[in-house]
């Protein structure tokens, strides 16, 4: 039981990585490749706003939150609306490059070493049937879900949600409803970016922050969005869950060093048997 | 209302459309005819930002809205509805209403997402009901969108567009799949429309329709205007008449 409960917790991170993936590919078609670096950008900006400015974790939570915004509109202007012909290939080189210029600035900026990032909570072990979670680790998974619930309910309730639904099916029809569909774009950068944030700030206490985080939380997020169906909200959170337990489970049967080629192995198995993930379905195209 | 100042576009070597121009006036139906690639949609899309023309200038009410994207388009209180239909089939047919609505009111997220403001959303509720009777869709209010008949479909795409409260409105092919009967009740309902001052610009290949409706007709053919007037005038223009049943000299 303990590898599900340690799969969850992983899980939960990817789940969220995946929804910044469904996001970026639902308003743009694309897969951003660099949305692990969003991961590896919280865990540095929590770092610097709690140890280096010494700010009180009731204000860095939220300054970290509203530069992840700030980041993901800025990643949208410079390397997404400055393309002169954004077809998809050229697009997903534009994110392949801007992950590795980020990786690098990060290092510049903090070095190569691990950051240690405090405890949020008060360190304990909770009991569950056959297992045990620190409270870390479920702070990690109740921040996770508690992210997932707000933005399903944030598209399915508010308006900016259905003009968000809208550009997802129809990118004509939501223009000709009003919707600016380069405003949907920047904001799903947006929110994709403040997702990855939010991955990075809770995680950071777990497992430190380094400037490479980014690139195995990110292929394991779209791991995650590839075994739920990539552009499915609650498959991608369901395969997060789902790699986070599977990947516990062969942790547990083979040395832990093999256990990030499990998601690798996910993308090909689904890739060749069900290319449209667990909980996706098959796209009509406009001819 | 709208002004079309010598409107070209060019795809690769070919002239989808050659210096045209001609007014659409306020409060009145104008309608669009010509054979299949005369380049009507064509000029649709570029009045409503989905496409650049080359040379030329669109006014609407006097302010220069050529190459305005289609939101800003829409801003500027022009809607349309498509040859092909633009209904998003993810979201339910009152959600899809509701588009028309927010597209316009802009309404802030948060407070859609919590309901504040219950006055403006119980307003908001009552526009759409009075819109889906207005467009005789009120009985498919609670089914599935892909699972609606084409009819209704395109009813649907109009009540979204009138929900924006246009003052122009631009039609194409709205008469195109539908039954006689079908027909007729799109008649009254263009009609009452018009009497509700919003003025009308349609795509139409039905020449009854256009008959029974029409103030104005234009007839474009390659991309040029052949005629515009009275649709008795251009009944018996013997350039349209040519472009739609060929040389009969020859």
């Amino acid at each position: 039981m303990q590898f599900i409960y340690s799969g969850i917790t992983s899980g939960s991170i990817f789940a969220l990585v995946a929804l910044g993936f469904n996001i970026i590919y639902n308003t743009t078609g694309i897969i951003n490749f660099a949305q692990g670096e969003f991961v590896m950008i919280g865990g540095m900006l929590i770092y610097t706003l709690l140890s280096i400015y010494g700010i009180p974790l009731f204000m860095a939570v939220p300054v970290a939150l509203l530069l992840a915004l700030i980041i993901g509109i800025l990643f949208d202007k410079i390397f997404i609306k400055l393309v002169k012909v954004p077809n998809e290939i050229n697009l997903i080189t534009v994110t392949i490059a801007a992950a590795t210029i980020i990786r690098g600035l990060a290092m510049v900026i903090w070095g190569r070493n691990t950051l240690n990032v405090s405890g949020y909570i008060p360190y304990s072990v909770i009991s569950f049937p056959g297992g045990s979670l620190t409270s870390n680790s479920l702070l990690v998974i109740a921040v996770s879900l508690l992210t997932a619930f707000s933005l399903s309910l944030f598209f399915k309730k508010s308006s900016l949600g259905k003009a968000f639904r809208a550009c997802y099916n129809d990118k004509m029809a939501a223009s000709i409803c009003g919707v600016d569909v380069g405003h949907i774009r920047m904001l799903a950068f947006g929110i994709a970016a403040f997702l990855g944030v939010v991955a990075g700030i809770v995680t950071a206490p777990i497992t430190y922050v380094t400037y490479t985080d980014g690139v195995m939380v990110g292929l394991k997020g779209f791991a995650a969005a590839i075994l739920g169906g990539l552009g499915n909200f609650w498959g991608g959170v369901a395969g997060g869950l789902l790699l986070g337990i599977f990947e516990g489970f062969f942790a547990s049967i083979l040395p832990s060093g093999y256990k990030d080629a499990f998601a690798f192995l996910i993308i090909l198995f689904v890739l060749f048997l069900r290319p449209m993930g667990l909980f996706g379905k098959k796209k009509a195209e406009r001819l | 209302m709208l002004q079309i100042n010598q409107v070209s576009i060019t795809f690769g070597g070919l002239k989808a459309l050659e210096n045209v121009s001609f007014k659409v006036p306020d409060n009145s139906i104008t309608a669009l005819i010509g054979p299949n690639g005369a380049g009507k949609t064509t000029l649709f899309n570029i009045i409503t930002g989905f496409l650049k023309n080359n040379t030329g200038q669109i006014e609407f009410e006097n302010d220069d809205i050529t190459n305005l994207p289609p939101y800003k388009i829409f801003e500027k209180g022009i809607a349309r509805t498509f040859q092909n239909l633009n209904v998003i089939k993810e979201l339910s047919l009152p959600e899809n209403l509701l588009l028309g609505i927010i597209g316009k009111d802009k309404p802030s997220a948060l407070k859609s997402m919590l309901r504040l403001n219950s006055s403006y959303w119980n307003s908001v509720t009552e526009r759409i009901n009075e819109c889906m009777v207005l467009t005789g869709i009120q009985e498919w209010q609670n089914k599935k969108v892909n699972e609606m008949p084409y009819g209704i479909l395109k009813n649907l795409e109009m009540a979204r567009a009138i929900l924006s409260y246009p003052k122009l409105l631009l039609l194409d092919e709205p008469a195109a799949g539908l039954n006689n009967n079908e027909k007729e009740i799109l008649i009254e309902l263009v009609t009452k429309l018009k009497n509700r001052g919003i003025t009308i610009f349609m795509v139409e290949h039905d020449m009854n329709f256009v008959s029974t409706l029409a103030d104005n007709v234009v007839c474009l053919n390659y991309g040029r205007v052949i005629a515009k007037g009275t649709y008795q005038e251009i009944r018996n223009n013997s350039e349209v008449i040519k472009a739609y049943l060929g040389d009969t000299d020859a």
